[in-house]
């Protein structure tokens, strides 16, 4: 398989994308992460950021970030401790933007590093901006689809470069549609490596058919295996929906990107894609109904 | 001589997070729990008083676990009961517990419910607890009898009751000799029937 070089990220929340603007050769030393013509960016594109070059790093890769041109995206990356963590494996090619920092914790998660040791305060932080926006009933729920998020993160998806979460609720002022927005990167084995470790799912061959399968909810005892548990996990994001919120979760992994909407009454639509990455990516934005 | 029966235990589960997420913290909340369980406790009260959310995943670790390992033995404690549930971590639990094909016994405000359990297995429970009313132990014929189904079948499911310590099977005598099992419930179930 060939290496991705150089991610380019330009435009609005360009991770979101099915197809990723990416470069490969074969070459594993260098990892470009490019965002000069990035113009908005969302949880996802600052936990995978992060999540791309602490791996690239680990894996001994020289890994260089151009930060935006646009002076807000790039207070906002420094703002969300995108700057920090990548300044310490990373080369930045541009100036830094200084920031006065004011606590905001009630509607951000700035990008955190999470493990098996902090995975339950994170959650926690997050369980409780999700409830102070949402309320109980929403807003546990919320917090149950983040919480697996993470546990799916510190677990399956473990490595040594660790999992890196961001979050960030959105007023509504300029979308219209004030939600929530979640995102858990890690750079472990993937889905389908994951799965096919279990007898049982040793039979899939590809991303879709592994997020499909990861995605599946457990309905009885006979869905126990030895690596999953018994099909909690991924599936239970979909309970969400059963309490009335609104929302989509979109998944990659293993050369493959699933969305989710988790109204329940749309299909989950999972396909390959062209640029394969380390890890698992997800991305849960939730709104009111 | 028979030593006492310990008090009933209480273990208040707040006291370990209010937001209970990964697998690993309940499965340290499980050996907690087991731990600090004194020997002979007829009585576990699973307190979530103070819990604010809990994943399925943590539920499953934990309670699942827990039950799965009561109804595989006859030890003590005889009685488990849940308390404190808000609605959102009843509904958790009964997800959890429903995969597992487990049912547990919840007391709220003086009266005792069954949370996971099928139609049928609730009916049972709630003939159990006017049974009890009336004349305190009774058979499973009996209950055979007011349910109108086989003694074998009535047998089965207040199996499955005692089994998540929703109710108490004791040793007797059968009015001809012989052993037979007769049932009680737990007081804090029998004390207020459900209605």
């Amino acid at each position: 398989m060939l290496d991705v070089v150089l991610i380019r990220l330009s435009g609005r929340k360009p991770l979101l994308r099915a197809e990723l603007q990416a470069d490969y050769v074969d070459d594993q030393n260098t990892l470009v992460l490019d965002a000069a013509c990035l113009q908005h960016a969302g949880p996802l594109e600052l936990a995978a950021m992060v999540s791309m070059g602490t791996w690239a790093a680990y894996q001994n890769r020289k890994v260089t970030l151009f930060p935006p041109y646009d002076q807000n995206v790039a207070s906002y990356l420094t703002r969300m401790n995108v700057t920090e963590h990548l300044g310490t494996v990373a080369k930045v090619e541009g100036p830094q933007v200084l920031q006065n920092r004011k606590d905001r914790s009630e509607t951000l998660l700035e990008v955190t590093k999470v493990t098996p040791s902090n995975a339950d305060d994170v959650a926690r932080a997050l369980g409780q901006v999700a409830i102070r926006k949402f309320g109980m009933r929403i807003g546990t729920a919320v917090y149950q689809s983040v919480g697996e998020l993470i546990l799916n993160a510190t677990t399956h998806g473990l490595s040594s470069a660790d999992a890196f979460v961001a979050a960030q609720l959105y007023s509504g002022a300029t979308s219209g549609r004030p939600g929530l927005e979640v995102a858990v990167c890690d750079s472990g084995v993937g889905v389908l490596e994951h799965l096919r470790t279990s007898a049982r799912h040793q039979n899939i061959n590809d991303g879709p058919s592994a997020l499909e399968r990861a995605l599946e909810r457990a309905l009885t005892s006979s869905e126990i295996d030895s690596v999953g548990g018994r099909g909690n996990g991924l599936g239970n994001l979909g309970h969400y929906a059963t309490r009335g919120g609104g929302g989509r979760l979109t998944l990659r992994s293993s050369g493959a990107v699933a969305v989710v909407e988790l109204d329940g009454n749309r299909p989950t639509l999972c396909n390959s894609v062209a640029t394969q990455l380390d890890g698992t990516w997800a991305s849960l934005r939730v709104h009111l109904p | 001589m028979k030593p006492e029966p310990a008090a009933p235990f209480t273990f208040p589960v707040a006291k370990v997070k209010d937001f209970l997420t990964t697998r690993d913290l309940a499965k340290r909340t499980l050996r907690d729990l087991q731990d600090e369980t004194p020997e002979n406790t007829e009585t576990v009260i699973i307190d979530f008083d103070g819990v604010v959310a809990m994943t399925i995943s943590f539920a499953d670790e934990f309670l699942g676990e827990y039950y799965s390992a009561l109804a595989g033995r006859d030890a003590l404690p005889a009685v488990v009961a849940l308390t404190g549930l808000h609605e959102e971590l009843r509904e958790t639990i009964d997800i959890c517990l429903q995969r597992r094909d487990l049912i547990a016994a919840e007391e709220r405000l003086g009266a005792v419910t069954l949370l996971a359990a099928s139609n049928v297995i609730t009916e049972t429970f709630e003939l159990a607890q006017e049974l009890a009313r009336r004349v305190g132990a009774f058979t499973a014929m009996n209950a055979a009898s007011q349910l109108n189904i086989s003694a074998p079948n009535a047998n089965n499911r207040l199996k499955k009751l005692v089994s998540a310590r929703a109710l108490i099977r004791q040793h007797g005598v059968a009015e001809r000799g012989g052993k037979e099992f007769t049932y009680v419930l737990p007081k804090l179930a029998a004390a207020t029937p459900h209605k």
